[in-house]
Formats: C-alpha cells, sequence, structure tokens
C-alpha cells in the first residue's frame, strides 16, 4: 500500500512539475527557434560565433557593440549563456574563437550542433522584482553542413525523376563546364553489366568527383550534397547512388534503376526524412543566408543557379501567417518570418551595398513569391561577421590583407543592382582574407548582425 | 573542365604597408548650419513675466513685513527673544541668500546651449550621415560640462559604424545619449523634489518658505543642466523664468492659504502640521514642473 501511496506520489510530483515547468516555459521564456538555411560557405559559423561573442562581451564594454538591438538593451541583460541541446553536440565557440584568435579561420562545418542561446534579463517593473521573476529570450539554433541543405527537396521526388533533372542541370551552364570528365565517363559505361559492389562504388566516386570539382568552382546546386560530406547515418558505400542517364533510368525494369531506385528511397527514409523532421521542421523563424560573392566571383549562370536553388528551397520548410495560438496551443511550429541575409558585406565597398542589396533582393524574387503566398513576412539584410577589411583611396576601393600576408587594394567596378545587369561574360572577383591580427576589434566592427537580431524578435 | 574565361571588373594592387589597426573616424570639421530662428518671446509674454515678478516681490515684500511686524511686536513684550529671533531670521535669510548666489553662481557656468545647431528632427529629415556625425560630435563638445553626458557620448561615438545610415546614427543617438541623460535628469528631479518639498514642510514663515523656494528651484536647474552638460538658451530661459516665478507665486500662495486655513481651524500645532504637508505636496509639484520644463527645453534640440 505504502508503495503504491509513495508511486503516485513521485507521480503526481513529476505532473506537477512538468506543469510549472511549462507554465514557466508558456509565460516567462520567449523561444525563437531560427533556423539558418545556409548553403555551404554562407558563414553560418562565423555568423554564430561572432553573435555569441559580441553578446558575452556586450555588458562588459562602455559601448554597445549592438547599438540597434534596441528591444535588448545592453543594460537590460543580467546573462548571456550558451546551453546544449539535448543529444546534440555543443556548438564549438572556444574553439572557433581559439582558431581565429591564432589566424586562422574556423574549420567548415561537417557535423550537427545543437544549441540555445539563452539570455537573461532584468525584470522590468517593480512586481515581476517582486516575483523574482527574470525573462529569458531562447534562440535556438543548429549549424550544419551546408551541403545537406541542397538535399531536401529531394524528399519530394522519385529516383527517375531526380535523376533526369540532374541530368539536364548538368547539360546547362554553369554545371555543363565542370561535367566534361563525368559526361565522358557515363558515355562510355557499359549499363549492360550488373551492379555490383565494385562497380556501383567506381559509378559513384566518377560523380562524386563531378561534385567536389563542381563545389570548387562555385556550383551550389548539387545533388546529393550528402556525398560530399557523408552522415554517420547513411551508408553511401553500400547504398549509394547517382544519375543515370534517361536511357537507362527510363527503364523500369533495368538493374541500375531498380538499384539506385531502391537505394535513393533508402537515402530518403534514413536519412533525409529524419534529418527535415530533427531540423528543419521546427522553426518559426527563419534565416536564409547567401554567399553573394562566390556567384559574383564566377558568373551570371552561377547567380542565377544560386536563385533556382532557393527558390527549390522553399518547399523544404513549413510556412504561415504569425498567429500566436500556433506554437503555444496547436503545438505547430511554421515559419512566419524569414531574413535573407547576405553575408560577408565587408568584402563590398560602402558605396556599392545599396547595388548589393538590390541584386539580393532580385535573387530571393523566386522565392518571395512564395512566401507572400504563405502570407510570411520578409525582409532582406547585409551582415558581417567581422570587419576584414579597411576602406581605400577611392569609394570603390577596399584594402586588405590576403592569405600570404600582403596588403592589397582592390577597385571594383559598380557592382550590378540586378542579375540581368551583370554582363555574363564578365565576374567579380572575391576578397579572400587573412584573419586579422586585431580579431577580436574588428569582430567588434561586425555589420547588421543587430538590425537581424532586432528584427527575429521584434 | 572547359569553364569559360571571364573579365573580372576588378583593379588589384598590392601595398608597400601593413594593413592598421582599427580607429574610431575622429573628423573635426567645423559645422556650416543656418541658424536656427530664434523664438519670438513677444510682447505679451514679457507683461506677464512682469506680472509674475511683481507678484513675487510682493509676495516677499509681504512676508517680510509680517515677519518684521511679529518680531516688532514681540520686541515690546520680550525684547530679548525678539532680538534672537530677528537675529536668527536674518541669518537663515542671509544663509539662504548665499546659498541661491552660489547655485546662481553654478549655474552660470554651466555652457549655454547654443540655438546654431540642427534640431534632431532636422538631422532626421535634412541630413546626411556626414552632417548628423558631424552635429553631433558638435553637440557632444558641447556637453563636455557633464561627466555623466561625457560618458554617454564616449559610449555613442565608440558604437558607431562606417554602415550606419542616418537614420540608424540618430536612433543609437537617442538610445545612448538622450535616454539615459533624461533618465538620470529625471532621477535627480525626483530628488530635488522631495528635498523641496522637505524645505516647505519645515520653513516656520512663508518669508523662510519662498526664499527655499527659489534657492532649491536654482538648485534644481543647476542639477539638471549639469546632468545635461549645458544650460538652456535665452529663450529657454525665459520660459524657465516665467515658470519659475508662477511656482513662487502659487507656492506662496498656497502658503498664505494653508496658513489661513490652518488659522481658522484652530492654529494648532496639528493643523499647522497639516497645512505644512498640504503646502509641501505642492511645493515639490511645482518644483517637479520646473524640472520636467527644463528637461524639456534641454531635450527637445
Amino acid at each position: 500500500m505504502s508503495r503504491f501511496v509513495n508511486k503516485f506520489y513521485k507521480a503526481f510530483d513529476t505532473l506537477v512539475d512538468t506543469g510549472a515547468q511549462s507554465l514557466e516555459n508558456l509565460f516567462s521564456r520567449d523561444v525563437h527557434h531560427v533556423i539558418i538555411t545556409g548553403l555551404s560557405r554562407s558563414g553560418k559559423s562565423m555568423f554564430f560565433t561572432t553573435l555569441m561573442s559580441l553578446l558575452s562581451q556586450r555588458s562588459q564594454q562602455t559601448f554597445d557593440n549592438l547599438p540597434l538591438l534596441r528591444s535588448l538593451p545592453k543594460e537590460l541583460i543580467q546573462s548571456v549563456e550558451l546551453r546544449p541541446i539535448e543529444g546534440e553536440a555543443l556548438f564549438p565557440l572556444d574553439r572557433n574563437l581559439q582558431k581565429l584568435q591564432s589566424r586562422q579561420w574556423p574549420e567548415s562545418t561537417e557535423q550537427i550542433y545543437g544549441f540555445e542561446l539563452v539570455l537573461t534579463t532584468k525584470p522590468l517593473n517593480a512586481i515581476s522584482k517582486l516575483l523574482r521573476k527574470s525573462n529569458q529570450i531562447i534562440f535556438r539554433f543548429h549549424d550544419y553542413p551546408g551541403e545537406w541543405l541542397t538535399d531536401l527537396p529531394m524528399l519530394h521526388k522519385e529516383f527517375v525523376a531526380w535523376s533526369d533533372s540532374a541530368w539536364s542541370q548538368q547539360l546547362n551552364p554553369p554545371q555543363k563546364h565542370y561535367a566534361s570528365d563525368w559526361h565522358a565517363f557515363v558515355e562510355s559505361y557499359d549499363f549492360d553489366r550488373l551492379p555490383n559492389e565494385e562497380l556501383v562504388g567506381d559509378y559513384m566516386q566518377q560523380y562524386r568527383n563531378y561534385l567536389i570539382a563542381a563545389k570548387s568552382k562555385g556550383i551550389t546546386l548539387l545533388q546529393p550534397g550528402s556525398m560530399l560530406i557523408p552522415s554517420p547515418k547513411f551508408n553511401w558505400e553500400k547504398n549509394g547512388f547517382a544519375p543515370l542517364p534517361s536511357r537507362i533510368a527510363s527503364d523500369p525494369e533495368h538493374p541500375w534503376t531498380l538499384l539506385f531506385q531502391k537505394n535513393f528511397e533508402h537515402f530518403k527514409k534514413i536519412w533525409l526524412a529524419p534529418l527535415q523532421e530533427s531540423y528543419f521542421s521546427k522553426a518559426d523563424k527563419q534565416i536564409v543566408m547567401l554567399d553573394l560573392h562566390q556567384g559574383l566571383s564566377h558568373s551570371r549562370a552561377h547567380l542565377n543557379q544560386l536563385k533556382e536553388t532557393l527558390s527549390n528551397l522553399a518547399s523544404s520548410f513549413v510556412y504561415g501567417a504569425d498567429k500566436w495560438y500556433k506554437p503555444k496551443i496547436l503545438f505547430r511550429h511554421e515559419i512566419s518570418k524569414v531574413a535573407f541575409v547576405a553575408t560577408k558585406i565587408d568584402l563590398i565597398p560602402n558605396s556599392q551595398h545599396e547595388n548589393f542589396l538590390h541584386l539580393l533582393q532580385d535573387i530571393t524574387s523566386g522565392i518571395r513569391a512564395h512566401l507572400r503566398e504563405k502570407e510570411v513576412e520578409f525582409q532582406h539584410f547585409l551582415i558581417s561577421a567581422m570587419q576584414t577589411t579597411d576602406p581605400g583611396s577611392c569609394e570603390n576601393c577596399l584594402r586588405f590583407t590576403n592569405p600570404d600576408g600582403d596588403y592589397e587594394e582592390w577597385e571594383f567596378e559598380s557592382i550590378p543592382d540586378r542579375l540581368k545587369a551583370l554582363d555574363p561574360e564578365q565576374n567579380y572577383p572575391a576578397i579572400n582574407t587573412m584573419v586579422p591580427k586585431d580579431v577580436l576589434a574588428r569582430m567588434n566592427h561586425a555589420q547588421g548582425i543587430d538590425r537581424l537580431i532586432e528584427y527575429l524578435i521584434k | 573542365m572547359n569553364e569559360p574565361q571571364y573579365q573580372e571588373r576588378v583593379k588589384k594592387r598590392t601595398l608597400q604597408e601593413a594593413q592598421p589597426e582599427l580607429s574610431l573616424p575622429e573628423s573635426d570639421v567645423p559645422l556650416q548650419n543656418d541658424k536656427a530662428v530664434i523664438e519670438d518671446t513677444g510682447s505679451g509674454i514679457k507683461t506677464l513675466l512682469i506680472a509674475l515678478f511683481t507678484t513675487v516681490l510682493a509676495i516677499i515684500g509681504f512676508s517680510l513685513i509680517d515677519a518684521y511686524l511679529y518680531v516688532t511686536d514681540l520686541m515690546a513684550s520680550h525684547p530679548l527673544l525678539a532680538s534672537l529671533l530677528a537675529a536668527l531670521l536674518l541669518a537663515v535669510a542671509l544663509a539662504i541668500f548665499a546659498l541661491i548666489r552660489n547655485e546662481w553662481k553654478g549655474l552660470r557656468a554651466i555652457g549655454k546651449y547654443s540655438n546654431d545647431l540642427f534640431s534632431i528632427e532636422e538631422l532626421k529629415t535634412k541630413g546626411d550621415v556626414a552632417t548628423t556625425r558631424r552635429a553631433l560630435k558638435h553637440r557632444g563638445k558641447l556637453q563636455t560640462g557633464s561627466a555623466f553626458a561625457r560618458g554617454c557620448y564616449h559610449a555613442f561615438e565608440h558604437s558607431l559604424r562606417e554602415h550606419h545610415t542616418n537614420d540608424e546614427v540618430l536612433k543609437i543617438y537617442q538610445d545612448m545619449v538622450l535616454s539615459p541623460i533624461e533618465r538620470q535628469a529625471k532621477s535627480v528631479l525626483k530628488r530635488e523634489s522631495a528635498t523641496a518639498g522637505g524645505i516647505s514642510l519645515i520653513s516656520p514663515n512663508s518669508f523662510i518658505q519662498t526664499l527655499g523656494i527659489l534657492w532649491i528651484s536654482l538648485r534644481t536647474l543647476r542639477r539638471i543642466s549639469l546632468v545635461f552638460g549645458i544650460r538652456p538658451s535665452i529663450s529657454g530661459n525665459w520660459r524657465l523664468l516665467r515658470i519659475a516665478l508662477e511656482n513662487l507665486a502659487a507656492g506662496s500662495l498656497t502658503d498664505l492659504l494653508t496658513d489661513e486655513i490652518a488659522a481658522q481651524l484652530g492654529g494648532t500645532l496639528g493643523d499647522k502640521l497639516l497645512a505644512n504637508s498640504v503646502d509641501a505636496v505642492a511645493v515639490a509639484s511645482l518644483n517637479q514642473r520646473l524640472g520636467k520644463a527644463l528637461i524639456r527645453e534641454l531635450s527637445k534640440h
């Protein structure tokens, strides 16, 4: 009897605790589930590193390094804390900062990091003080390899449709410039041989070589990107696949088609669906991070392709108008606010920022049409996680230290304000800088992060 | 790979120098702003001021004569006590005059607001970033008399970045300079008003209360001006003088009225205390009014 009473008491206690925690979460915590949608090299990791450093340093400085974060004045912040999300690796903030201080850029992300940025604010009024109530503003972030993001649209496709679309992309610029070796390999390939582990491995390796070459040349639409940075949850050697030429893929009974179709479905089930469910479907806000420099440094075709990649991604997220009851009562997460962010703006002279912003707006025009239909709020931002450059001798000039340690000055011609204004035969090389000596000071000169966070929490 | 060759739209050159450490922009270009129109105070206001001034003089005069008559009356029956009281009254009056003189000198020592500055609204609508930053820097120099304002300006200057737009610079200025100064000034005013109420509560007669109000009014003006680092311009002074005189008149009239009511009620110590409490609340409120007017005056530009 006493065991039963104890059990009942414990269960009751747990229930009360859970209820109290839920009420606490509901009323005194403001949780922002922010999904950062950034392709590879878009600057996600540097953004996190700088954001956390600036917030941590903010209260200790006489000046304000995030002066436009008006909803969270520095006097109001009691503490800033980085908390792990259960079951996820914590973002390597200290490691990244150490790397920067030893004048190396942080390594690109090759696994998923989940973390909460918890800002505890001081009580605002006497009643709150009396109740010792302190509000918490929580940003829930995930950092992940950008390569995995481009795979999400594959969830809505069958193998043959995906293979055909991948093939048609490779036949058009800019991909076709880097796919010649792969195409030559496929053309001479004998598909009459039955697929075995060795043959499939060789076929996939050739495709992977193409993906690696294309990635190094600024191609963003690379599927499956997970082939470049494999997940521990999916075995490419055993269950791999790659696009097949139409003449093979169109035959549903062909052994190669049958095998790749089976592996493709397995890939969706084992890897893509859980990936989307765990990290990309529980968000109410989205930051779409874009590195336009990569596209500009190659060609207009690259930028057009970036635009296409972005439009394709729209179908992978759940968008909807902002209604307070959706997350609190219906427990439904829909993205109601989107920030389109062009990163590394310090690599463009101030005089060209306006054109750069218009170019960003042009690139997001496809996805924006989708957002308007869903009544989703959006805005465009230019940010840089660090000021690595200095003004030059003219208004379109910038100075920077290159990776060899030489101090250079580049003079830019006018940046096009839309894709059509960029001559298909011309490009703007991207500045590649060494990590500056005064890295912390330059981090404090980050641009636009305060505007962005202010927009998200307002 | 058969990637096409693209024409680069960038000119590159290597420099024979090392990358400099970051430093904040320090420009010292003198402002060439158009002179703001000094507000016309008008002859009607002058007449009103004269009326208020004479009213206050009359109240002080009557209070003084009232005190004098009280002492002379007392002299007939208790010459020693009357002499002591007269000496005490004189000493209190002299001490308060000295305090008033000090406050006045202190207030005059604070730099005066310059009317040739652009207002924040003008900077918002007409200014570009460079003009705004120069104008705000100039304001900062004017307000160096206040350690608090100096600190605010220092933080503001160090928070500004080259990419901030005109609107953003003004928002940051509002958040980091105007709002904290205003908050600080309001907190000073709160303390001063409490002091004003206290003086009214303990003042034994109308004469001392009037002098006390005059002193605390000047002290409030000086302390608030010290937070801003500037005192009002001529036009602002006229407005404040009017309010100060109105306050003096209202304070003294309240005192006379409450004294009369206390006398009608029986004139016991309790009645006197009640009357003084009413006075204290009235004087504290009037002091708040003066302080708020000064804060408005110094914040609105």
